[in-house]
């Protein structure tokens, strides 16, 4: 199985209460890894310096075989693009609706419009944001700001997804939605690595749970 | 990365982009030319004929007074066409869309929605930056014609009104002074002030970290710096224009 990410030893300091210490995991094609821990640990901050957001970071940060460190501006929105990436703080665009906050991804990925759009569509269906597509973000509860977080992310057509906390401040039902759209990914070999402290997800037949190390 | 690697690199970038990627990045463009250039045209019209009246009126009624009539044409050149228009539209620029700018991209920042673009591999600088530079411009050099425009008409048709001078007169007066480079000098100016002003306020709202209080803070210091770069442009471009001359 071919690895497409890879930590050790990695070290961040963040802004707020989590910190990351000494965190080593390898993620291969195909798996789905889950980074579990308390809330505050600073399991969203590891996924975050995973994808090149914490240029302080120490240790080693391997993404598709690329030393991410070592990679300019123009080589990490390359390398970001072949990942679908949510972050309950990395929100989805205010000011456009929610089909453009779709359809815009794609469209800068190279899709034509006609394509982004239809498949930004069915990607709503699927997160039963259909109705909602005309909106703007501040006519969305934050619950459905956070599921479109994931539909954002599930709208690049990628097979390797890093989620951070993708059931914060979800309904139950939303919950269901999220966890069934993860399982159908993973039935189709894609990869996830997912942090999150819902007991539930990390119990699938499927997951490999890795436990986040307490920074002292 | 500093403001003038900022406008490098977008401009790098975006002159990259192909397909649907610049078709969306033309209708942020689009949108920005409407909010800095067409919903400011009000404001510049009548700070365009406040100035033109201004002006004109008192050059027309004291130059012959001391004998300096001939020089009344080179007069409006200078002042209106070459000097205030280009710089007082760049201040209004800076007043409007360099503090809206700055605070809408701060703002973004601060709450992690430039992470979230980036995240999903969208390059902020095509996105975000390159369509309010190329709004800016547009959109300032457009106002700059209209303002230049208003204050010759309004200026001339004050004097004409008030008898002082003949409104054939004064126009014929200004082409005979006003030469295609000195039009050109003053686009040319204008879209340097333009994209100096969407520059900096676009590096200080991409800036904005920790909490909101940030974006105030990154918003005056975008029109700070903005102000001082105008002037700085204004002084460089006059003093190679007399050097050319």
């Amino acid at each position: 199985m071919e690895s497409l990410c890879q930590l050790e030893n990695l070290n961040v300091k963040g802004q707020g209460r989590g910190h990351v210490k000494n965190l080593s995991l390898e993620v291969f094609s195909g798996e789905l890894v889950c980074l579990h821990g308390p809330p505050g640990i600073g399991k969203s901050l590891a996924l975050r310096a995973l994808m090149g957001f914490c240029p302080d970071a120490t240790g080693g940060i391997r993404l598709h075989g690329e030393d991410v460190a070592g990679l300019d501006y123009d080589e990490l929105m390359r390398l970001r693009r072949e990942i679908g990436y949510s972050c309950i703080h990395a929100p989805p665009l205010s000011n456009l609706t929610v089909l453009a906050n779709l359809v815009v991804p794609l469209c800068m990925h190279g899709l034509d419009l006609s394509e982004a759009t239809e498949r930004a569509n069915s990607i709503l269906a699927e997160f039963e944001l259909t109705d909602k597509s005309h909106l703007r973000l501040s006519a969305l509860t934050a619950q459905q700001i956070h599921l479109l977080s994931l539909a954002r992310a599930f709208v690049v057509p990628v097979d390797f997804f890093i989620l951070a906390e993708p059931f914060r401040a979800m309904s139950w039902a939303q919950i269901k939605l999220a966890e069934q759209a993860i399982y159908r990914r993973v039935e189709a070999r894609k990869t996830f690595l997912v942090c999150t402290d819902n007991r539930k997800f990390i119990e699938h037949e499927r997951c490999r749970v890795v436990a986040m190390p307490q920074a002292v | 990365m500093n403001t003038l690697t900022m406008i490098t690199a977008t401009t790098r970038r975006a002159l990259a982009l192909k397909g649907a990627a610049k078709k969306v990045v033309w209708d942020v463009a689009r949108k920005q030319i409407f909010f800095t250039g067409v919903d400011a045209i009000p404001l510049i019209v009548f700070l365009g004929a406040a100035v033109g009246i201004l002006v004109i009126v008192q050059s027309v009624s004291y130059l012959p007074q001391v004998g300096a009539a001939r020089f009344m044409g080179d007069l409006f050149v200078l002042l209106i066409l070459r000097e205030l228009g280009p710089i007082l539209v760049a201040f209004v620029v800076i007043a409007r869309s360099g503090t809206a700018i700055a605070a809408e991209l701060g703002t973004m920042t601060v709450r992690g929605e430039m992470d979230g673009m980036m995240g999903v591999g969208i390059d902020p600088l095509t996105y975000m930056v390159w369509p309010r530079m190329v709004g800016a411009v547009t959109a300032v050099m457009g106002l700059t014609v209209i303002f230049i425009s208003v204050a010759f008409v309004a200026g001339f048709g004050m004097a004409a009104f008030m008898h002082i001078s003949a409104f054939g007169f004064l126009f014929d007066t200004l082409f005979r002074s006003m030469a295609l480079g000195d039009i050109a000098m003053a686009l040319g100016k204008t879209a340097l002030m333009a994209v100096a002003v969407a520059g900096v306020a676009a590096r200080q709202g991409l800036s904005a970290e920790g909490d909101s209080t940030d974006v105030p803070r990154r918003t005056l210091a975008a029109v700070v710096n903005s102000f001082t770069a105008v002037v700085a442009i204004e002084a460089v471009v006059m003093i190679l224009w007399l050097s050319l001359k």
